[in-house]
């Protein structure tokens, strides 16, 4: 075979392994999807427990790890153990809420406003109701749309 | 008479029962995994947990999908690979506080627990053993407990690939804020 063939063949295999490598290296250290910056499908939060309470298979086929930009009215906000701010959104069912935990720090919301917040969708929570607690459905690294 | 005085005490009574039971919609679950190759941690700040204050039942349940990892390709292989969560949706747990009547709810301070139970995930059910501790701090209970679980008893299955990568023993923090009462 020819030198100069045998030299480009050895200098593409090289360059297909590192880009290769390059390419499952960028892929390995991706971040987690980039919520604040994306589209999200808009919904009202009564709707979407709705749709959750009635139809659990279609709805997880629908939402889950979705991006979801759900509006509705503040029920609760409050902090978790990690000082993360958690928002309740009212639904039909008054024990149960469309349960938002945000990425980022709030000021200046309250029961009682209507706002859009916008995440991942994990979910409908363990309901149990012979102590009365109705599962929540949970959105994820949330942010509030402005 | 004697009836209403009746009615009127089970009422009474059901009310003191149900205010025994606190629980929260926020759990906070989180789970690390330490090997010479790489540290790989998660958390889910979504589990429901429910303490019965007299006798000491404990009841947790999170979504698998509420985990967040720092990669997404970790978070995909933890829910398409490992955890197989579109089968498997949840971890729950049932079990109890055996030592409950030395928490003292209404008097600041940590508690140390024993707690005994079954956690239930991937499709099976193991018994699980663990101290834990009741904080009580200006009236709020929160409830702590760290124990660790092997792969292999709830027959979660990692690629020889990924072996070097991925501890056989996954350490799991639990710390929940009981502010909800029923």
């Amino acid at each position: 075979m020819n030198s100069n063939i045998k030299k480009t063949i050895v200098f593409a295999a090289i360059v297909s392994l590192l880009l290769l490598a390059g390419f499952t290296y960028y892929y390995y250290q991706l971040g987690p999807l980039d919520v604040k910056n994306a589209n999200g499908k808009k919904m009202a939060a009564a709707d979407l427990y709705e749709h959750f309470s009635k139809d659990s298979l279609s709805s997880k086929i629908a939402y889950l790890q979705k991006i979801l930009e759900v509006r509705g009215t503040v029920s609760q906000v409050s902090q978790n153990q990690q000082n993360e701010v958690v928002v309740l959104l009212k639904t039909s069912q008054s024990a149960a809420a469309i349960n938002c935990t945000l990425e980022e720090p709030i000021k200046n919301i309250k029961e009682g406003d209507i706002i859009a917040i916008k995440g991942i969708c994990s979910g409908m929570g363990e309901s149990d109701r012979e102590l009365g607690i109705w599962g929540d459905v949970y959105l994820i690294r949330c942010y509030i749309v402005q | 008479m004697k009836n209403y005085f009746i009615i009127s005490l089970l009422c009474m009574l059901s009310l003191t029962m149900q205010a025994q039971k606190i629980y929260s919609k926020n759990g906070s679950i989180s789970f690390f995994s330490k090997t010479s190759m790489e540290n790989i941690s998660a958390s889910s700040n979504q589990a429901l947990c429910v303490l019965d204050q007299s006798a000491g039942n404990l009841q947790f349940s999170v979504l698998i999908k509420s985990f967040v990892f720092k990669k997404a390709l970790m978070q995909e292989h933890f829910n398409e690979n490992y955890m197989e969560s579109n089968q498997f949706p949840k971890a729950s747990y049932k079990g109890q506080i055996t030592d409950i009547s030395k928490v003292n709810f209404s008097k600041d301070g940590n508690y140390s627990v024993a707690t005994t139970g079954e956690l239930t995930m991937h499709g099976v059910t193991q018994k699980i053993n663990s101290p834990g501790t009741i904080v009580i701090k200006a009236g709020k209970i929160s409830a702590n407990a760290d124990f660790s679980v092997l792969l292999a008893d709830y027959k979660i299955t990692v690629p020889k690939l990924a072996e070097n990568n991925i501890s056989k023993s996954i350490d799991i923090k639990i710390n929940v804020a009981l502010d909800q009462k029923m």
